[in-house]
């Protein structure tokens, strides 16, 4: 090996240099040596292959002309330092280095760093590696990882993010590189986060590739805060530098979506078959009650007529005439409860006024009859709503009242409102016999009546509670007995078009 | 037929709301022979007032035989057949289910609540004849209930 310049030369001094450039020509690295100025003063094959010059070009060339021009003015700065603090290292930590050949290109290398001092002067020897094919395999994988169409994350067993693709920082809401040497469990809702690291230690200890939490929903947190439903694969990774966890992560926020979406109409088809059911079997006794009452009457009038005994026949006609209207009724009455459940609502600001002014004018004969006395806010509010159904919802809830109050000494309908958050609450009030709060589910029921003496079918809170169920809205009632009773109607005050 | 003698009329509790429906059975039950006596009350809540001797029906007799509708204002027929059943002084009453509908539903929830019997009433009206009429005999005379006389 030719150190420096003005070595003794002697056989057993050639002998050991022999020696050294063998050893120099099998390293697979290439190898380098500048002296104090920066000038290469030895190279072996492998370096010449490397940047593509012959050994007489490199002997004597300032090392700068390896070095990219970006950094090459920068270069015999770094070089000084290094001669003043001369520990063996890597070279540009963390940096990707790249070397110039003599056709310009630039090659991925890493370098490791020497310093030999002899009594000719401090040398600094590098020993290069052209990383080409490692960093072609890198970006092969780096590919690989972006192409896929779930977020990918590597975990180290500190917990710690070293890698995420593109798809995971879009998902979670993070820009480029951001979630680099994070903790994983900032993606983690708050809820959720104390457990994990315990849990990461459990996978990593017995490291299998499994689906996480399997039978949990679980939730993923972005960087704004908000969650999304996700599905997560676990991998471990054994690598030389160790343990890694590759999570890849699915937002299933849209199945999600369908699947509640799904689910919905699945209730409400259930809900609406055992509606269907609940209306046949009480049309089917409702509908048979006036029947049985007029097959025997008309059998006792038969019996009578033969025995001659015209006494009660009067009375049978007229019982028969009354089965026969009410069958009527409870078919017209249906007919509206159908209707109803088919109808589409047209939305416009109603003043609530207005149609209780239309009501009672149209009400003013039973009024009269009853002597009851209204009284109403003066300010009764506008509210979204179909103008028609609301108009029927009050006809039906200011008719039940008069009808109730009939008895009363004084009887009294107040009708006045309430401004909730999320919606306007509408109250008819009266003074009539009030219902026991054990019947107040019962009576939305269709053909459901509490008090069989009153005239009417039972139909009138069904079509109220259908009409409001329509407009996303609600009807209850407030009520003790013998202390009156309140009808509350709830309209959301953004329309709920759910009905339509 | 040799009918044992009665001691004492048979007593019949109707609970219907139906106007029209209670004078169908009322008229058909006093059609045959035997002496009864026939009380009705139009909803769940008063037969159970009746039963109990609450208020206006304080010191009334226990009938021998219920009739029940089920379709009730208030309280409907099965509430008041669970009431009854539970009761230690009005278990041993025969209740006899009495009413428009067929549904399977409502006969397997009456029998589930020891009704005695289910009725259903039939439209023809010499066949809603006969079974009250038949059921009277039943129910009336042949059935040796726990506290026959």
């Amino acid at each position: 090996m030719h150190v420096g310049p003005a070595s003794p030369v002697d056989s057993g001094h050639l002998e050991k240099e022999a020696k050294l450039r063998t050893v120099i020509e099998s390293v697979p690295n290439g190898i380098i040596m500048v002296d104090e100025t920066g000038k290469i003063t030895l190279c072996n094959t492998e370096a010449e292959r490397m940047f593509g010059y012959e050994r007489d070009e490199l002997l004597g060339m300032p090392v700068e002309t390896l070095v990219p021009s970006q950094v090459r003015t920068k270069h015999p700065t770094y070089r000084e330092s290094f001669l003043h603090d001369p520990s063996k290292r890597q070279m540009g930590a963390g940096r990707d280095l790249t070397g110039l050949r003599k056709d310009g290109a630039e090659i991925p290398v890493e370098i490791g760093l020497n310093h030999i001092k002899t009594n000719e002067g401090s040398f600094v020897v590098a020993s290069i590696v052209d990383i080409t094919e490692r960093k072609k395999q890198e970006e092969k994988f780096r590919t690989i990882v972006e192409s896929v169409p779930n977020g990918i994350i590597m975990v180290d067993t500190g917990g710690s993010i070293t890698l995420s693709n593109s798809e995971a920082e879009k998902m979670f809401g993070y820009s480029r590189g951001e979630l680099l040497g994070k903790k994983v469990e900032m993606l983690i809702p708050m809820r959720y986060q104390g457990n994990h690291p315990i849990e990461r230690d459990r996978f990593i200890h017995h490291p299998q590739k499994r689906q996480m939490g399997a039978g949990r929903d679980l939730s993923g947190l972005k960087k704004d805060g908000t969650e999304i439903p996700v599905e997560i694969g676990l991998n471990p990774i054994e690598t030389p530098e160790g343990r890694y966890i590759l999570a890849s992560i699915l937002d299933i926020s849209e199945r999600k979506s369908i699947d509640d979406k799904l689910h919905q109409a699945y209730e409400e088809v259930q809900q609406k078959n055992r509606e269907m059911e609940q209306f046949v079997y009480t049309v089917s006794h409702d509908l048979k009650a006036p029947l049985v009452t007029s097959m025997s009457f008309i059998g006792f009038l038969k019996e009578d007529i033969r025995a001659n005994d015209f006494s009660t026949v009067s009375d049978s006609l007229q019982r028969l005439e009354k089965a026969h209207r009410r069958m009527q009724e409870l078919i017209n009455d249906l007919l509206q409860v159908s209707r109803i459940g088919r109808m589409e609502l047209h939305y416009e600001k109603v003043p609530t006024k207005e149609i209780l002014d239309e009501v009672l004018e149209n009400a003013a004969e039973r009024i009269q009859a009853t002597k009851a006395q209204f009284d109403w806010a003066t300010d009764l509010p506008v509210i979204w709503a179909d103008r028609k159904r609301l108009a029927q919802v009050l006809e039906n809830l200011v008719g039940n009242a008069l009808k109730y109050t009939s008895d009363a000494t004084d009887p009294l309908v107040h009708v006045f409102w309430n401004d909730a958050p999320t919606e306007i609450q509408l109250c008819v009030k009266d003074n009539g016999p009030g219902i026991d709060p054990q019947y107040h589910a019962k009576i939305f029921g269709l053909f459901q009546r509490l008090d069989s003496s009153k005239e009417g079918t039972g139909v009138g809170l069904t079509i109220v509670s259908r009409i409001m169920q329509l407009h996303g809205g609600r009807v209850w009632v407030n009520s003790e007995s013998g202390q009156g009773a309140e009808f509350w109607l709830a309209f959301p005050k953004v329309p709920n078009r759910k009905g339509l | 037929m040799i009918v044992e003698e009665v001691t004492r009329p048979r007593r019949f509790l109707l609970v219907e709301d139906d106007d029209d429906h209670a004078e169908i059975v009322i008229r058909t039950l006093k059609k045959e022979k035997s002496e009864k006596r026939i009380d009705r009350v139009l909803d769940g809540v008063e037969a159970l007032q009746y039963l109990r001797g609450d208020g206006s029906f304080r010191g009334i007799a226990l009938p021998d035989v219920i009739l029940l509708d089920l379709k009730l204002p208030k309280m409907d027929g099965h509430e008041v057949l669970a009431k009854i059943k539970t009761d230690e002084k009005l278990l041993l009453i025969p209740v006899i289910v009495l009413t428009t509908s067929d549904a399977e539903v409502d006969r397997v929830r009456a029998y589930r609540l020891h009704a005695n019997s289910y009725l259903v009433k039939p439209l023809d009206a010499e066949q809603f004849n006969k079974m009250v009429q038949d059921m009277s005999l039943y129910w009336g005379i042949w059935n040796r209930s726990p506290q026959s006389a």
